[in-house]
Parts: C-alpha cells; sequence; structure tokens
C-alpha cells in the first residue's frame, strides 16, 4: 500500500508556467519536457486547501449535473522541500470534511536517492492510530492507487517518466481561445506493464506550457477517462489552475478539484511535519493557526 | 370426415402428373429461391449469450445487469496445478508458476524467438491484453503488522530455502486469511493462479463519449461549467454505460496463448493443470463441440449408408439429402434476411430437419418402389405413392409444427424463436417433397436392381423385408393378448417411472467420467475452494447504509450461519465485512482480538476510507461509490441444479430472517442471490416448467387431430396410447433407472418424440384410409403394414441408427439424446408393427364407418 498521494495532489494543482515560451518549433517530446519541468517548479513552503467533490453525473440542458448528493472532501496541506538541491520533501494533509473522516492525516517524506524508501504514516483519527506505511522498494506490483477516495489515481497525476512515452504531435492550433498543442503519447512496452492507459492525449497549452484537457484509453483503445481544466490564474508571478475535473466515462462520476487557498512561500515548522501533527490534535491546531494567518 | 380425406388424398395423388408439364418453372423457381437463400446466409447471427434467454425486463435479468454495472464482472481464469512432486512450496514449483506468472502478467516481454518455440502468434498474444491483474504464490503479498509498521511484503521471497524454511513459509501461509483452498490446498499438493479480466466488463464503445477527433474542436464536456458548484438534479440524464456481450471467439482466443503458455514440456512435467472459469469451460466445451460435430457427420454417414442400403439407389440417397440441405437452407437463409438473432438451438431445428425431411422423403420414395415392385410404370407408381403417402405427410407436418409452435407460447425469446424456425423448416421439407421431390424423381428416379440371371418380376419380388412384413398380421393375431399385455404393462410401469423422473442438471455430470473438463471440476472442488459461486446482493437503498456496523455485522452472521449450515455446499465467503474486520485488526496491531466490527460508524467510515485509497477498483467490485449497496461472496462445491435450487430456496429464507430487524430503518433494501448461477438455475426452472407446457400442449393438440382424422372418439384414444408409449418409455425408464432428465435432453425430448410419433402418424392414418376405402379390416391391417410398414420400418432404421451415433459422445447431454432418442425410434416402429394391430383386433374399431367386415383371421393369409 503505497500513499504517495499528498505529492501527487499537490503537482497536479500547482501546474505552473512562470516563463512564457515562443511555441514555434518545439518537437512533441519538447513540449511534454517543458510541461513536466513547469509543473514541478516550485512545491516549496506552500500552504493549501483544496475541496475534492465526487458524484455520479448527467446532463440537464446540455450542462452537466450531479445526480447524486455529491461526496465533498476539505483537505488542508503544507510542504516543504529540502536535501540537496531541493530533491527531498516532507508534507501533511490533513482531512477537515467530511465529520466521519475528520482527522485523518497523512504525512509523507519522499527522497531523492533511489536507495532511500520513501516513508508515509496514515492517521485514522477515529481509531487514535498511526501506521507508517512501507511501500516495497519494488514499483512492479503497485497498482493505482485513488487520491482521498475520488476518481483521480495517482497515475493520472505522476510526473516525470518521460522516457517511458513516444510522443506525437497530432495537431496545432487554438482550442477555446488559446494556443495549443494536442500530443499523443504512446506507452513504451515496458511501461504498458505498469499503466491502466495504452495512451494519452494531452492539450498543453502552448505559451502557459500546462494541460488543458487530458484523454486517458485503456489497453484496448477505448477512451476511458478525460481531464478538463478550468479556471487559472496567476498568482505571484506563477500560473495556477484553481479547479479542474476528471470525469470516469465508464462509472460515469467525475471528481472535481478545487483550490480554495494557496500560498507560496509560507514559513513552516519542520517540526509541524512530524507524526506528532497526526496525533496531537492541540499541536496540529496551533501549527495550522499559524499558517492560516500567513495565507490570509 | 371420410369425403375429406378421400378428396386429400385424390389430391395428392393427382400432383405429379399435374406439375408435369411445369417442371421447368418449378425449377427454375426453385434455384431463383435458393440463391436468394443463400445470400442471405451471409448476414446469420447468433446470440449464444444466457442473457438472450430472457425478456429484457425479466427481474433475475435485471438483477444480474444491475449487479455487474454495479461490481463488474468476476469472469476471470483460476488455473489450478498438481505440483506431481507434491509440494506446490518446492522450488522447481515456485520456479515455474513464477515464469507461469511472469509471461502472464508481462507477456509483451515474450520476444519473437519465445513467442515462435511456444506456437504462439503476434494475433494470438494480443488476447492477454484482456488480463488485468495475475496473482499466485509467488506475487502475491501478505500485510505485516511490526511495531508502528505495515508493510505488505511478497509471501515468498526466495525460491530456494532450506527445509526449516520451507515449513516456515507453509506455516505462514496457512495463518493468513485469504490464501488457503483459493491459492493452494490444504495437502500444498494444488496452486492455483488467479487471472482477473476485463471479461463481461468491456464497455460497448459506442456508449463512451467519443474521443476528441476534431481535437481544436470543444465538445460538451470541454465546455463544462468552470464554476462547479456540484449542484444536484436529480432530473439529469445519465448515460449507463453498458458492456459488451462475451461471446466464445473472445474466450477461445483467450484460451489459446494462455494454454500455450502453461502447456510447455518443461511445465507439464513438473504439473498438472486444471482451468476453470468462463474461458476455460468454452474452451473445452468446445472440444466436445468439436467431437459432437463430427458424430453429426457420423450421423448423416449412417443415413447415407442405410438409404444406399435400402433403395439400392443412388437418387435415393441424393434426393432426402437435397431436402435437408434446401429446408435448412431456406429456414437459416429466411431468418438472416429477417434480421433474427439464432442461439445454439439452430443446430435443433437443424436435426429436426434432417429427420423430418429424410421421413417424408423416404416415406414417398418406398411407397414409389413398393408400387414399382407391384408392377406399376413410373408415372402409375408416382402417383400411387403420393396418394397414399401426401394426406399423412400433411398430418405429421401439422402435428409437428403445431407441436414446435406450442414453444411459442412459453414466451422465452429463444424457444419462441426455436419453436417458429423450426415449424417453418418442417412446412419447407414438406412443400419440397410435394412440389419439388415429383419433379426430381421424374428426372431421376430409383430403379429395381436386376441381377444377373434373373427377370424383371423376380427382382421386384425380391425383396427382404416384404416376407417379415406378410408374417406380421398373423404373428399379432396368435399373440395378440400377449402383445397387448406386455405394451400396455409397459405403459403403466413407463407411466409410473415418468412421475419419478428428477430433473437436474449437473454442469460438470454432463459430460462423462475421465473427460478434462469433469475432471478439472472433481480436482477443484476436492481440493480448492469449489468450482460454483454464488453473489447475495445486498442492497440496502440509503447512501452510506454500509458504514452502519449493524448492517456489516448482519451481514457477518449470515456468512457464518451459511457456512456451517450448508457446508455440504459451501466452501468459503468474502464480503465488505471481512474487508473490515481485516482491515480493524490491522490497524489494531494485528490483534485477532479485533477482527471485528468497530462499534461506530465513523470508525467503519475510516478503515473504509484507507481500504478505498489503496484500491479503489477493488473497493468499487465490492462496494458501490455511495456506500448503498454491496455483496456477499459464496463459493459452492459443484452440484445438480435441483440441490442449487433448495440452496436458493432456503438461503432465500435465512437472508429474510437475518436482514429483517433491519427493515424500519432500511424500508427501500432489497436482499437476495444473484450472479451467474441463480440466472442458469432460473434457466432451468424456465426450461422445466415450459417444456412441461409445450408436450401437453402438443400432446393435445396431436390428440385432437387424431380424434378429428380418425373420424371417432374411440378410434382417436386407440391411437393416442401407441403415440404416447415411445415418450413415456424414455422418461420411465430415465425415472426408473435414476437417470436425470438434464436441460438439454429435456430441450431436444419433444424433438425427438415428435419424429418417433409421426411414423405412428403415417400408420394410424394409412390404416383409416385403407379402411374407408375396402370396408374390410383385414385388408386395410394387411395393407397398410405392407405398404407404410416398410416405409416406417426404413424411416425408423435410418433415423433411429443415425440418431444412436450420437450416443458415443462425451457431452452426456447429447449422448442421453442419442440413445433415448433412437430407442424412442424403435419402440415406436414395435408399436406400430405389433400393438397397434393387436389393439385393433382387440377393439375392432369402426372409425365411424357402417358395413364393414371385422374378419381379423390372418392365418394363412399373405397378401
Amino acid at each position: 500500500m503505497k500513499m504517495t498521494v499528498l505529492s501527487t495532489a499537490l503537482g497536479a494543482l500547482l501546474m505552473v508556467g512562470m516563463t512564457p515560451a515562443t511555441a514555434a518549433d518545439l518537437s512533441a517530446r519538447e513540449v511534454v519536457q517543458k510541461m513536466d519541468d513547469t509543473r514541478r517548479a516550485s512545491t516549496d513552503s506552500s500552504f493549501n486547501r483544496m475541496k475534492l467533490t465526487t458524484c455520479k453525473y448527467g446532463v440537464k440542458n446540455s450542462k452537466l449535473k450531479c445526480v447524486e448528493k455529491p461526496r465533498v472532501k476539505l483537505l488542508e496541506s503544507a510542504q516543504i522541500n529540502m536535501g540537496v538541491d531541493n530533491k527531498d520533501s516532507k508534507s501533511i494533509a490533513i482531512v477537515l470534511q467530511p465529520a466521519s473522516e475528520k482527522g485523518i492525516g497523512m504525512l509523507s517524506w519522499t527522497y531523492d536517492d533511489s536507495d532511500k524508501d520513501n516513508e508515509t504514516w496514515l492517521y485514522l483519527s477515529a481509531l487514535g492510530k498511526v501506521k507508517r506505511i512501507a511501500a516495497g522498494s519494488d514499483d512492479e506490483d503497485s497498482e493505482p492507487t485513488s487520491m482521498f477516495g475520488s476518481e483521480i489515481t495517482t497515475e493520472d497525476m505522476e510526473t516525470g517518466k518521460l522516457d517511458d512515452y513516444t510522443y506525437a504531435v497530432l495537431e496545432e492550433g487554438d482550442y477555446k481561445g488559446r494556443p495549443v498543442y494536442v500530443i499523443e503519447s504512446v506507452a513504451t512496452p515496458e511501461r504498458m506493464k505498469k499503466t491502466r492507459y495504452s495512451k494519452v492525449q494531452t492539450w498543453v497549452d502552448a505559451e502557459r506550457f500546462v494541460a488543458l484537457k487530458v484523454q486517458m484509453f485503456d489497453k484496448q483503445g477505448n477512451l476511458v477517462k478525460r481531464m478538463q481544466v478550468g479556471k487559472m490564474e496567476k498568482i505571484n508571478d506563477i500560473w495556477v489552475t484553481r479547479s479542474l475535473t476528471m470525469f470516469n466515462l465508464v462509472a460515469q462520476r467525475l471528481t472535481n478539484m478545487k483550490l480554495e487557498a494557496i500560498t507560496f512561500g509560507v514559513e513552516i515548522d519542520e517540526n509541524f511535519l512530524t507524526q506528532r501533527a497526526l496525533t496531537d490534535a492541540a499541536f496540529r491546531q496551533s501549527h495550522l493557526g499559524k499558517l492560516r494567518e500567513q495565507a490570509k | 370426415m371420410t369425403s375429406i380425406l378421400s378428396s386429400l388424398s385424390i389430391w395428392f395423388a393427382g400432383i405429379p402428373n399435374g406439375l408435369r408439364p411445369y417442371r421447368w418453372w418449378v425449377l427454375l423457381t426453385a434455384l431463383v429461391l435458393t440463391i436468394f437463400m443463400a445470400m442471405g446466409l451471409s448476414r446469420f447471427a447468433m446470440d449464444v449469450t444466457m442473457d438472450s434467454w430472457f425478456q429484457e425486463d425479466d427481474p433475475v435479468l435485471q438483477s444480474l445487469d444491475e449487479f455487474r454495472a454495479q461490481f463488474g464482472s468476476d469472469d476471470g481464469l483460476y488455473i489450478v496445478y498438481e505440483a506431481k512432486d507434491g509440494d506446490v512450496f518446492s522450488e522447481q514449483s515456485l520456479r515455474l508458476v513464477d515464469q507461469l506468472t511472469q509471461r502472464l502478467k508481462n507477456w509483451q516481454d515474450l520476444d519473437d524467438a519465445t513467442l515462435a518455440e511456444l506456437g504462439i502468434t503476434a494475433e494470438q498474444i494480443d488476447f492477454l491484453s484482456h488480463i488485468k491483474r495475475v496473482q499466485s504464490l509467488t506475487n502475491v503479498r501478505i500485510q505485516v503488522n511490526e511495531g508502528d509498521s505495515l508493510t505488505s511484503p511478497r509471501l515468498v521471497k526466495n525460491f530456494a530455502m532450506t527445509d526449516a524454511e520451507r515449513d516456515q513459509l507453509k506455516q505462514t501461509a496457512m495463518q493468513q486469511n485469504n490464501l488457503p483452498l483459493a491459492m493452494f490446498s490444504n495437502n500444498f499438493r494444488f496452486g492455483a493462479v488467479m487471472i482477473t479480466t476485463d471479461f463481461g466488463a468491456m464497455p460497448i464503445e459506442e456508449d463512451l463519449v467519443g474521443a476528441s477527433t476534431d481535437f481544436l474542436e470543444a465538445d460538451e464536456l470541454d465546455s463544462f461549467d468552470d464554476d462547479f458548484s456540484g449542484e444536484m438534479d436529480l432530473s439529469a440524464e445519465i448515460t449507463e454505460v453498458r458492456f459488451q456481450d462475451m461471446d466464445s471467439t473472445l474466450y477461445l482466443g483467450f484460451m489459446e496463448p494462455v494454454a500455450a503458455l502453461y502447456n510447455t514440456p518443461e511445465m507439464l512435467e513438473q504439473f498438472n493443470f486444471y482451468p476453470i472459469g468462463g474461458a476455460a469451460m468454452v474452451d473445452l466445451a468446445m472440444e466436445t463441440m468439436v467431437t459432437a460435430g463430427l458424430l453429426s457427420l457420423g450421423t448423416v454417414l449412417v443415413i447415407i449408408i442405410l438409404l444406399w442400403r435400402l433403395f439400392h439407389s443412388v437418387s435415393a440417397v441424393i434426393w432426402p439429402l437435397v431436402a435437408i440441405g434446401l429446408s435448412a437452407m431456406y429456414v437459416v437463409g429466411g431468418v438472416s434476411w429477417l434480421g433474427v438473432a439464432t442461439s445454439q438451438l439452430i443446430s435443433l431445428t437443424v436435426m429436426l430437419i434432417v429427420a423430418v425431411g429424410v421421413a417424408d422423403c423416404v416415406h414417398v420414395m418406398s411407397s414409389y418402389q413398393y408400387f414399382l415392385r407391384k408392377g406399376l410404370g413410373h408415372q402409375e407408381a408416382l402417383t400411387e405413392a403420393y396418394g397414399q403417402t401426401g394426406l399423412p405427410i400433411l398430418l405429421t407436418t401439422i402435428t409437428t409444427m403445431a407441436g414446435m409452435s406450442a414453444l411459442a407460447a412459453t414466451g422465452m425469446t429463444q424457444f419462441v424463436i426455436f419453436g417458429l424456425t423450426s415449424a417453418a423448416g418442417v412446412l419447407m421439407a414438406f412443400i419440397y417433397t410435394v412440389v419439388l421431390l415429383p419433379v426430381l424423381l421424374d428426372l431421376w428416379h430409383p430403379r429395381i436392381k436386376v441381377k444377373k440371371g434373373e427377370t424383371e418380376e423376380e427382382a421386384a419380388q425380391r425383396h427382404w423385408l416384404q416376407p417379415i412384413l406378410d408374417k406380421t398380421p398373423y404373428f399379432v393375431q396368435r399373440h395378440r393378448h400377449l402383445v397387448n399385455m406386455i405394451f400396455i404393462g409397459t405403459f403403466a410401469v413407463c407411466m409410473y417411472g415418468a412421475t419419478q423422473v428428477k430433473i437436474d442438471s449437473n454442469f460438470a455430470e454432463l459430460y462423462r467420467e475421465g473427460t478434462t473438463l469433469r475432471t478439472a471440476y472433481q480436482v477443484v472442488d476436492a481440493n480448492m475452494s469449489g468450482t460454483g459461486v454464488v453473489e447475495v446482493m445486498v442492497d440496502m437503498g440509503s447512501s452510506d447504509a454500509l458504514y452502519d456496523p449493524f448492517v456489516l455485522q448482519t451481514m457477518a452472521d449470515l456468512q457464518v450461519h451459511v457456512e456451517n449450515t450448508y457446508s455440504r455446499f459451501v466452501v468459503t465467503s468474502n464480503s465488505l465485512a471481512d474487508v473490515v474486520m481485516e482491515t480493524h485488526a490491522v490497524m489494531q496491531d494485528g490483534s485477532e482480538k479485533y477482527r471485528t466490527i468497530p462499534d461506530s460508524s465513523m470508525t467503519v467510515s475510516q478503515l473504509l476510507y484507507l481500504f478505498n485509497s489503496a484500491n479503489p477498483e477493488e473497493r468499487r467490485a465490492l462496494v458501490n461509490d455511495d456506500y448503498s449497496a454491496s455483496h456477499i461472496n459464496f463459493t459452492l462445491l459443484n452440484a445438480g441444479s435441483s440441490d442449487y435450487t433448495e440452496l436458493y430456496d432456503k438461503l432465500n429464507a435465512d437472508i429474510e430472517q437475518a436482514f429483517a430487524p433491519l427493515k424500519a430503518q432500511y424500508p427501500d433494501m432489497d436482499v437476495h442471490p444473484t450472479g451467474t448461477l441463480a440466472l442458469m438455475m432460473r434457466l432451468m426452472d424456465d426450461l422445466s416448467r415450459s417444456q412441461f407446457q409445450s408436450l401437453a400442449l402438443a400432446v393435445a393438440i396431436i390428440s385432437m387431430l387424431m380424434v378429428l382424422t380418425l373420424g371417432s372418439v374411440q378410434a382417436g384414444l386407440m391411437a393416442i396410447i401407441p403415440n404416447l408409449i415411445p415418450a413415456t418409455l424414455t422418461f420411465g425408464l430415465m425415472g426408473l433407472l435414476d437417470i436425470p432428465l438434464d436441460g438439454d435432453t429435456l430441450m431436444i425430448a419433444p424433438l425427438i418424440i415428435g419424429i418417433a410419433v409421426d411414423d405412428t402418424i403415417h400408420f394410424i392414418t394409412h390404416y383409416r384410409m385403407a379402411l374407408a376405402k375396402y370396408s374390410d379390416m383385414k385388408i386395410a391391417l394387411t395393407k397398410t403394414i405392407k405398404e407404410v410398414g416398410q416405409a416406417v420400418t426404413f424411416t425408423s432404421l435410418i433415423l433411429g441408427c443415425g440418431f444412436f451415433m450420437l450416443a458415443f459422445s462425451d457431452y452426456l447431454g447429447l449422448a442421453k439424446v442419442g440413445m433415448f432418442g433412437s430407442l424412442a425410434i424403435f419402440v415406436a416402429l414395435l408399436c406400430d408393427l405389433l400393438f397397434f394391430p393387436a389393439l385393433i383386433m382387440w377393439f375392432k374399431p369402426r372409425f365411424g364407418q357402417k358395413d364393414v367386415k371385422d374378419n381379423l383371421d390372418f392365418k394363412g393369409a399373405v397378401s
């Protein structure tokens, strides 16, 4: 059981683009590389609050609506990068809502050094227990896990691993008023073993290098999932996606991930990113209070 | 009535001469129609899924569809292997199982040389893309709780180990909740590789939102409101995604590369393999189908040989075969043009066409040859033959069509199609016999073979059967009491036997002992967790109900109760309650004390949160997204449908009782057994009921027609008894010998009985017509036995021997049809030649005629 959910969630939301680039004459691989670079850039010292809304959807008056009571999850998370070249990280995520899951927390320490296992602690508030979830060193059997019970899996949000795919530009032009590259990434035979998707098509903003839309195909070539990016905002000269929606086209369910608040460059006490923050409610509240102050 | 029958006979007698001037038009029309129908064959479609047996609004089907939509399909492949060294944990066993696991999992890595060595083509290997997950002893993980750490290492870390280490490993494996019996047997001799596939859960492409083809155009989802607020609108339209039906091609295509991977010399030296699951079953059933196909060819061969032996004429062999071929082609072509998808029952329709086509032609040709021997010329003999046989053929056509159409009254889609196509097939054979056959016989007809040194007259007199038939009336007269007693006695005993027939389909026992499929079932039942699965759908009708500890506790209690009470069938059970208990124990340092359902729904919710995060797909296969519906899975040993039906009834009662206390809180709850097995049981039930109904209806129709044709109730009733004997004898013997009547045999029973009854109808009608003509019982009976006796003996020999070929099938569903079918045919022959004359001699019925001579003394009489 691998719990590397937090860093991927943050990575997904902070699809930032700091350097406007000229779109001309880039190969598919170069476009993807640029998108990946911007996506990874600076998640440091961030504090945010995000809302995950999941429901079965239907159509009315050409608008998508939830056809059941949506499940809403509210989370707060903080992350600092550290180590050599800031490549290691420590992060924490705490569930605020719903009431039945309130207080569930996850603490992750990730290391760039591949000899060093990443560490994750999970805290279930109803049992008052912390468990260190030790992931096996072999990646082979790992299956994509759901992010906080939503339709978004860890695989949907993975960064890097560019060599696992071959790329082609399918189209260039204007999509919803933005210049885009439509890139198709086909999994290599090696990658095929691990992935649920045989290929992925990504609409990449040609100036901001942010994904605007993603289509995921299963191994029989059927379109099974789609991600749609909503509102984007420039905060501190960084392009931030405030809202994205993942559609599971088979289950007809969607998850909307909304960044309700994000603050970069906050001061986070390293002591906060320890197990104590999971189990000691008072300790946790005091630190979160300080972070919320800074985020105002 | 007599005058109508006479007029009809005269009309039939006039057919050959009437058609002669138009014969080229008849042939041309037949040719054009044949080409048209042959063109329709390319549109032929078959629906072999079980769903096709039910109306779309059938609650059982809806329940299963709902189940599939909710939890996906569990139609995987379960390859059980037996280690020849007696230990699935031995180094060699583990090494080879690991190789198989890796190859199945990472089939893309197999290079061309390896594929060539394994005999797998690039096309075949692609079928493995349906594999979603492979689990075996060498990659399965276990939960380990050490201090504050939760790890999930592999059960087997190294293949080479000391004996002590191996014993320790086995001990660890035995301690796991979900591994014994699922992954290895208690004596470690058997192991299993579990393959999860996407069978039955592949979405229908057209139901999915199409991928954007115009990449720059914004579609419905593109314009999705950015300010998503999670607004709820229950009236919004949901596009439910349906899943593709499984067809046998996919199963067979999948089994080819899988079997090639485990059937290597090295593997076979170490293991015996017993695959179980949809794909394996279809694959093994296919082997039997191939044998059945060969046996059917054998049947046709026997028919050809007998036609040749009996008529000594090539035309007598060719024309019945053309009758079969054309009738079958017209029916299949016709349904194809109409766009109707048929089921595997179409093969039964063809079987019926073979029987009816051969019978109709043989009756005409036998009669024709009889009159040739009597010295008539070709045209006169043909006229006589149609005069004698036309009416009985019409009557048998009507009764068989009525019997087959009666199936349509069942309302079961496939039976309606089967009944109507079969009726059409019988009609086609009739039209062929009265329209095309006289023209064809004009062109080419059987002759009397003249041996060397023999005059034509002598040749005409020489016939092996006629002397026997000549002696029959006197033989019956001498023994009439004995004959009547034997037949009536047998009828009575068999009537009793028929009431004792057990309708029971045991899937494995439909195959002969020692066949691959039956052995696989026996091995898996004896050593692993069983071959059947029953799912209990738990739909509480209210969101988050599955977080309620009381609901989970009720499920857990039901599982314990069912496992203990029905241990004869039920081997293991699994449900969301088990997941909650397991996760609870794990979170509480692995303490067995906590292998319980927690008291608070918040704790349950958090434990399930953990489960969902770790494996959303597994969670979705166990409980739906709003936690209102889940299911309990019970694995079962193979049993017969009657045992299963009883189990279902008891299970329903137990469910009712267990969930009763929750009714007040969850008024909309619906808990019931479902799954493919439930559907099969329901199908069996429907089959038995509908077959009984259609049999009863067919008997009623035939009896009514008999009474009408024979002109008196007394005679009608007298004719019905010989008609019923073949049926009661077959069912009676099965009842007395304790041979269960399975679904397949049951389905074919009315068909076989119909064929057997046809000859009796020929016999009785002919007698009735002869009595009207000669007003003399003795002459009527003698002529009937001599003229129809020959045709009836010929058809009985041909069809009885032909069908007997099927008795050699490994598939007992077919073998029983062969055995009991040919038995019924031969018994019907004895009824016609012995019992019916004996009854006439007892009751001397006049069929409403006056002035009939009833001197039935045959002493010294030879016609």
